[in-house]
């Protein structure tokens, strides 16, 4: 007991000091390296939207672009046609994207789609969404979104790479903590049950349709706002950009290689894979696709030999007894014939 | 007025027909034993019960009020638990955890979920095991901990599906001792089983089906005696007892 009051210390004070030596990293990174930091954080926090619907609540989505793309389009459209900042825009677009995730979550769970054909279905939508946007005129169809550059924190501009950092920083402290907090309450409990075996949850008393569409339409409002991030932070978007299975792609791999359903795994995967497309985009340069050969390596070893994520590694001792328990069950069940 | 009463309970899978006509009433703090060959429709009664099937006609009737058709958790609500023939743990969770999944069923804050489980999980002896995962439980205990579980949702009634299948002796006698402490905190118990000494010797009443009828109802000694009974499910060894 007292073992482990002083893991979880110690664990406690080494996520600080990391959290504090990034915070303090701007103060020597160049440019290029505070543009690799921002895009680790913007990946980290993608994946801690899925890892919250996905990793928790149990519900595989393969289509986060969706969300990512209503957010990003949302704040864009009304700002260039109708001159809202992106602030307030920010929160229309998790507005739509809420609409839009209700809708896919009612007609998917309405109809018991589970595991695998939810992921499909999902995917799906997103893949809807793309073609929607790509053909549009009235949403700009396939030329996409130009944002005017300006420089006015009150439009989401900002001159300095620096505020784009403590703005990534805080929206990956915010839904990490989040969750940290999440893991002890009602809400999170139940997503963890569903997970586990829904028909259990069920049975206790768990409204699972219910449960799973707040799962999901609370990763759709999150998602969104990082698509306003990257809107504001390229002032490009199209919809072959954000409506892109890359994005969900992009929202899981850090999760599987961190570890699903762990509170630090996806940031930590991040922090893994970033870097390592970075290096390989930068070393590979002239092998077109090579850092993609990598990149793909990497994942399908870590799924065989950490099936369990990075985090896997610190939690060990689990489900190693399930051989034993067969054989137990077997002698029992001999007893008693 | 009984808590429970069913009517005229039917349930069909296509051509089959699982459950037919089957009525029960049950009693406050009564134990139902149901027994019956394999395939005689006892987890589909059940399921039925609980929601988990719509029965395609007859009635159930819970605390005055017709719940055929509503949802699983409504039920529970309503205050009706269950455990599964197949334990459905939450393999990743902490038996205590566990046990809070279901005293959500009541309150809401995390503090006083705590408070309910641990006495659930105190009263069904697990206690020392309580920081177990449930995946690394035996599956005694697994059968505890749902128990336990859905103690925890304060139910008036609990329907056991078999839940000394595949357990020792020693097990067994633990669980016979559990159930009566159940009914005498003031739970109604329905349950399943195939241990003809331990069901005999908990049941107030017992059913017996065969595909999907009744064949008999009544107390341990009648069914015991019952020539139809013996011929189609206990056969002539255990008519002697």
């Amino acid at each position: 007991m007292a073992d482990k009051v002083i893991k979880k210390g110690i664990i406690n004070i080494l996520v600080a000091v990391i959290a504090l030596l990034i915070l303090l990293s701007p103060l020597v990174a160049d440019d290029y390296l505070l543009g690799v930091l921002i895009t680790i954080l913007t990946s980290a926090y993608l994946a801690q939207c899925w890892n919250l619907m996905s990793g928790y609540a149990g519900q595989f989505s393969f289509g986060h672009a969706a969300f990512f793309g209503l957010g990003a389009y949302t704040s864009s459209l009304l700002y260039v046609d109708f001159g809202i900042s992106p602030i307030l825009g920010m929160f229309a677009g998790a507005a739509v994207a809420a609409v839009v995730g209700l809708i896919i979550g009612f007609l998917s769970f309405r109809y018991k789609l589970k595991g695998d054909y939810f992921a499909l279905a999902t995917l799906a939508f997103a893949e809807i969404l793309r073609v929607l946007f790509n053909n549009t005129p009235a949403l700009k169809a396939a030329v996409g979104i130009t944002i005017p550059y300006v420089d006015n924190w009150k439009v989401f501009q900002f001159g300095d790479r620096k505020i784009y950092f403590y703005t990534a920083f805080v929206m990956v402290a915010g839904i990490t903590y989040f969750l940290y907090r999440m893991q002890k309450t009602k809400m999170g409990l139940y997503f963890i049950a569903i997970r586990e075996n829904e028909d259990a949850g069920n049975a206790l008393g768990i409204d699972t349709f219910k449960y799973k569409l707040i799962a999901l339409t609370l990763s759709a409002v999150l998602t969104a706002l990082a698509g306003t991030f990257y809107a504001q932070y390229y002032l490009f978007i199209d919809p072959s950009i954000v409506f892109n299975s890359t994005i969900s792609v992009g929202a899981i791999a850090p999760c599987i290689i961190g570890g699903v359903g762990t509170i630090l795994g996806p940031v930590l995967g991040a922090f893994i894979l970033t870097p390592i497309s970075e290096l390989t985009n930068t070393y590979f340069a002239s092998f077109s696709g090579m850092n993609m050969v990598i990149y793909g390596a990497i994942l399908i070893s870590v799924i065989i030999f950490l099936p369990n994520g990075v985090m896997g590694i610190f939690n060990k001792n689990k489900s190693k007894r399930k051989l034993n328990l067969n054989i137990k069950l077997k002698s029992n069940l001999k007893q008693i014939q | 007025m009984n808590i429970l009463s069913m009517q005229k309970v039917t349930k069909k899978f296509f051509g089959l027909t699982a459950v037919e006509d089957v009525t029960l009433e049950v009693a406050k703090g009564e134990i139902i034993g149901l027994i019956g060959p394999n395939g005689a429709g006892k987890t589909t009664f059940f399921n039925c019960i609980t929601g988990y099937y719509k029965n395609d006609d007859g009635k159930i009737v819970f605390k005055g009020q017709d719940i055929s058709g509503l949802s699983p958790h409504k039920i529970c609500k309503l205050g009706m638990a269950r455990t599964f023939q197949i334990v459905k743990s939450f393999g990743n969770l902490t038996a205590l955890e566990n046990v809070m999944v279901g005293a959500f069923n009541r309150v809401k804050k995390y503090n006083e979920a705590l408070k309910i489980a641990e006495e659930c999980i105190e009263f069904v002896g697990l206690g020392p095991k309580k920081n177990e995962v449930a995946n690394d439980m035996n599956i005694g205990d697994q059968r505890k901990l749902e128990m336990a579980r859905a103690l925890a949702t304060k139910p008036e009634v609990l329907l056991l599906d078999e839940v000394m299948a595949g357990l020792t002796p020693t097990e067994i006698e633990g669980v016979i001792f559990l159930v009566r402490k159940i009914r005498d905190s003031g739970v109604t118990i329905l349950m399943i089983e195939h241990i003809m000494a331990a069901l005999m010797s908990l049941s107030d009443r017992v059913l017996v089906l065969d595909r999907g009828k009744t064949l008999s109802v009544g107390t341990p000694e009648m069914i015991v005696s019952d020539e139809s009974v013996i011929a189609s499910y206990l056969g002539r060894a255990y008519a002697a007892v």
